[in-house]
């Protein structure tokens, strides 16, 4: 029993070293970082290129990692993207963050290679020594792990405690804009923070690499069991976070001895550990306080003073104005593009040949769960990271339908969207008076809990091979199957725009713009988002059901939580608010790999993933996304060429008082 | 306004908050050792006046000069070390820090061995923060945290005070205090921009005014010719005495 307690304490204070690291960043920056464990990966993998393909010994190949090649990466993209997000909507920040921890292993793979690396030397030598304590045995690389937890835990709270540079980054925790009036630089102070929390990261990853081994998907499911903690500690309570990834470490291995081994329930009950703990803590504060709103507790009120009008609504600013001009009458000269993106992108199943077309129909199936974001963020303004597991349910329960109890595959479709409608609701009934990094949160929990307890359930896994389901005999071929999906796609893009244009739509931009402001106008929150929540859940379950019949297989792992982030990720740097994003995201998501595959190396097959990465990162500079910022370029050139015939007043000249601007947020 | 070279000169500033324009085209020349009260209606732009002049806000067109020293696109921690100290509106403190560590922080631009004397010299100016020296800041009453707020601008010899609503919210008693505190730095040839409340007291304090209306300076001028103007601009032509 005590050697489980023992790997208890060494995967807890992995975990305590990340969630330090996350929680860090978190109150001196304001951004939650979802890229802790891709940055984990990136450096680990860094350190195993030095340490075991290069033959450097230990100590040089940790130092360089960890306090050279760290520190450097944290700075990079500190200067790079995260000094952009401190005032970016939560949206935005957790795209971008998310758009580094797509992009980064990615980077790895190129620069490293792709080879499967299952276990990876830490930093005790090799073979890995092992110590009698208690009767038990304990290995270097464990006592290491508690070492490191303690050095860290002791030489943040000496530096945070005691020096000045911890009182300026406790200073700058209360309030970055009196810090740089007390004649302090707030950059320096957040370099420093980025390079050393990057520097935890590198460290829980070499840390990790030994019993987690080295892949990006490995390393950031574990980083994301520290978020956990970090949920529980309320996102600011540094002994809180570390206190609890040590317990939730230790229980995990405790409760370990007493589940059958090489059992698939095994797995999935230690993988939900960390997932449950995050839910419980989650549901007593939202029981204890009705709400939680993470808004709040960032920056001091004269941080919030200072902050530009609308920079929280970046996202959905331009978009509003849009909602109220199309109200106005049927048709309006912004609803030309999708209309015409969607008669171009008729035309292709024409054009193209079997493997394209293939790979055409998978995205507009695709299309059809990218729909469901527009949905529930560009419409409802909540961040659900939950759309692929919703889309996996869609999908395991069409197959089980169509092929199991033999119906109709398009009936079964529906009928798993429907099924899956309900869990939307509850979960919108749930998260409707939290802030949005909360939903965030909730949204990957369940979304996490799906995955580790529903699709890995052999009933619907199969060994991996997943489920068939059919396409009916008069859909059989890519080409009228295309067309069907494209006509779903319509369909329901017609919903969302009946959405948006609608009472309830026009409620929703008032609710996104300002929540208090509408409630002040007696705007009811709960009616409109609980309508978005069933109405997105039904088409992200449906277009999983789609997917699953363009795929004939409904395989679970395809609709993983971090494959639903991924496809977010390229939703949003694509244009969230926009049904011809939608359209042009799902296809890009299938037809660029496929050209990068057809036409390019091998070596460069992970481009295109670095390419989604990438775009969701420059959304911290153009946070509206490339279809809507490109749709406003041609829309402002149309308008210029109008106003050469009709000149008019510049509404923007016009002084305005604050406080009448202030009431429009 | 004035004769010689301006101490802070501020020439055609205009700032906006996204979408609002919140100062439209103001000039203000402020000499050295003279104290000028900026007064207006709520929403007038008088913090967002003090926030671009100490650098927190960007000014989307106009220049701002500090002893000569174009500042307009400097930030806000440099425009702090060269003298000009902003005492925000709403308690210009670190809540979660102690008492001394907030005037740590401030003197954190001096040399080592003159810390420890210009933290105790904070602490003599009021007495009632050198007993609560080990208490959070955000523990204090709102009077206390105001003398906290003015301690900590003082431990650097500051020359130019931009004091935004010091008395916001405070006792007769505590306003006294705070004014006594602004005047001590005065005589001390301290330059004052103030920004308050009680038009009279800021009349009586300063030498010359500004009153600012809609974003827009409305009236400059000495303060003993003020007051008509002030009936004029906050309440309308209707109610100004006949001239």
């Amino acid at each position: 029993m005590l050697g489980y307690i023992f790997a208890g304490i060494a995967l807890g204070s992995i975990y305590a070293i990340a969630a330090s690291g996350i929680v860090i960043t978190y109150i001196s920056s304001g951004v939650l970082n979802f890229a802790f464990g891709s940055m984990a990966y990136f450096l680990a993998r860094l350190f195993y290129f030095l340490n075991t393909e290069s033959g450097w010994s230990t100590v040089p190949a940790v130092i360089v990692t960890v306090l050279g090649a760290a520190p450097a990466l944290g700075a990079a993209l500190y200067l790079a993207l995260f000094r952009h997000l401190r005032l970016a909507s939560p949206l935005i920040r957790i795209v971008s963050t998310i758009g580094v921890s797509v992009a980064l292993p990615q980077v790895a793979l190129l620069l490293f290679g792709n080879e499967t690396i299952n276990s990876a030397p830490g930093l005790s030598p090799q073979p890995v020594p092992g110590y009698h304590i208690l009767g038990a045995t304990a290995s270097l690389d464990q006592i290491i792990a508690f070492g490191c937890v303690v050095l860290v835990v002791v030489a943040s709270t000496i530096v945070l405690r005691l020096t000045d540079v911890g009182l300026r980054v406790r200073a700058m925790v209360d309030t970055e804009a009196l810090t740089s009036l007390s004649g302090i630089n707030p950059a320096v102070i957040s370099i420093g923070v980025w390079m050393v929390t990057t520097a935890l990261a590198g460290l829980a990853g070499i840390l990790a690499a030994p019993s987690n081994g080295l892949t990006p998907e490995g390393m950031t499911a574990l980083m994301a069991a520290a978020f956990a903690a970090v949920v529980a500690a309320r996102l600011r309570n540094l002994p809180a976070a570390v206190g609890i990834a040590m317990g939730m470490g230790i229980l995990t291995d405790f409760i370990q001895q007493y589940l059958p081994p090489n059992s698939s329930l095994t797995g999935a009950i230690l993988v939900s550990i960390p997932i449950l703990v995050m839910g419980a803590f989650l549901v007593v504060y939202i029981g204890f306080s009705g709400q939680t709103n993470e808004a709040a507790s960032t920056g001091g009120a004269l941080d919030r003073a200072i902050r530009p009008l609308g920079s929280d609504e970046s996202s959905t600013a331009s978009a509003d104005k849009t909602v109220v001009n199309s109200r106005s009458s049927g048709w309006s000269p912004s609803m030309l593009g999708p209309v015409v993106v969607i008669a171009l992108i008729a035309l292709m199943p024409l054009l193209l040949q079997a493997y394209w077309l293939t790979l055409l129909t998978s995205g507009l199936a695709i299309a059809l769960v990218f729909l469901s974001y527009t949905m529930v963020i560009g419409e409802g303004g909540m961040i659900w990271l939950c759309q692929a597991a919703f889309a996996g349910i869609g999908a395991v329960t069409t197959a089980q339908l169509a092929t199991n109890a033999e119906l109709n595959p398009i009936v079964a479709a529906f009928a798993g969207a429907l099924i899956a409608t309900p869990i939307g609701l509850i979960i919108g009934l749930l998260t409707i008076r939290l802030g949005n990094l909360f939903v965030a949160l909730v949204t990957l929990t369940f979304g996490l809990l799906a995955d580790s307890l529903i699709f890995t359930r052999d009933q619907f896994f199969q060994q991996g091979i997943g489920v068939p389901a059919y396409r009916p005999d008069f859909l059989t071929g890519d080409l009228p199957f295309s067309y069907f999906v494209l006509a779903i796609f319509v369909v329901l893009a017609l919903i969302v725009v009946n959405v948006r244009r609608s009472t309830t739509g026009l409620a929703l931009a008032a609710v996104r713009y300002s929540e208090p402001g509408a409630r002040t106008l007696g705007l009811s929150v709960l009616g409109p988002k609980l309508l978005i929540s069933g109405v997105s859940t039904f088409i992200a379950a449906l277009g999983g059901g789609f997917l699953a019949l363009a795929a004939e297989v409904a395989v679970p792992t395809a609709y993983s939580t971090f494959t639903g982030i991924v496809w977010m990720a390229v939703l949003v740097t694509i244009g969230v608010r926009s049904i011809a994003a939608a359209i042009l995201a799902g296809i890009a998501y299938t037809l660029l790999p496929g050209v990068f595959h057809t036409y390019l190396p091998l070596s460069l097959g992970t481009v295109p993933t670095l390419l989604f990465g990438l775009g969701a990162i420059l959304l911290a500079v153009h946070p509206e996304g490339a279809v809507a910022r490109n749709g406003r370029r041609l829309q402002g050139l149309f308008g210029k060429i109008g106003n050469r015939r009709t000149p008019a007043a510049d509404p923007a000249t016009t002084p305005t008082e604050l406080p009448e601007a202030s009431t429009t947020r | 306004m004035m004769s010689g070279e301006p101490l802070l000169s501020i020439r055609d500033l205009c700032v906006r908050y996204g979408p609002a324009l919140a100062l439209d085209g103001i000039s203000l020349d402020v000499a050295e050792g003279d104290a000028v009260a900026v007064l207006g209606p709520n929403g007038a732009g008088k913090s967002t006046l003090a926030r671009a002049a100490s650098r927190l806000v960007p000014a989307t067109n106009g220049t701002i000069h500090f002893d000569g020293e174009d500042i307009t696109r400097l930030p806000a921690h440099q425009v702090r070390r060269k003298g000009l100290i902003y005492l925000p509106e709403g308690r210009g403190i670190f809540p979660g820090l102690t008492v001394t560590e907030n005037l740590r922080i401030a003197s954190s631009m001096l040399p080592r061995n003159r810390r420890k004397a210009a933290i105790e010299q904070g602490l003599e100016i009021f007495p009632s923060l050198a007993a609560r020296r080990g208490m959070k800041a955000g523990m204090l009453s709102g009077g206390e945290q105001q003398m906290l707020s003015l301690s900590r601008g003082l431990v650097l010899s500051p020359r130019l005070i931009i004091a935004d609503e010091m008395s916001l919210g405070l006792a007769p008693k505590l306003v006294d205090l705070v004014f006594e505190s602004l005047r001590r730095f005065k005589t001390a040839g301290v330059t004052i921009v103030l920004i308050e409340q009680f038009i009279h007291r800021a009349l009586g304090f300063a030498d010359e005014a500004i009153i600012l209306s809609r974003g827009r300076s409305s009236w400059q001028g000495p303060t003993k010719n003020a007051e008509d103007e002030i009936l004029t601009h906050y309440l309308g032509e209707e109610t100004a005495p006949a001239r």
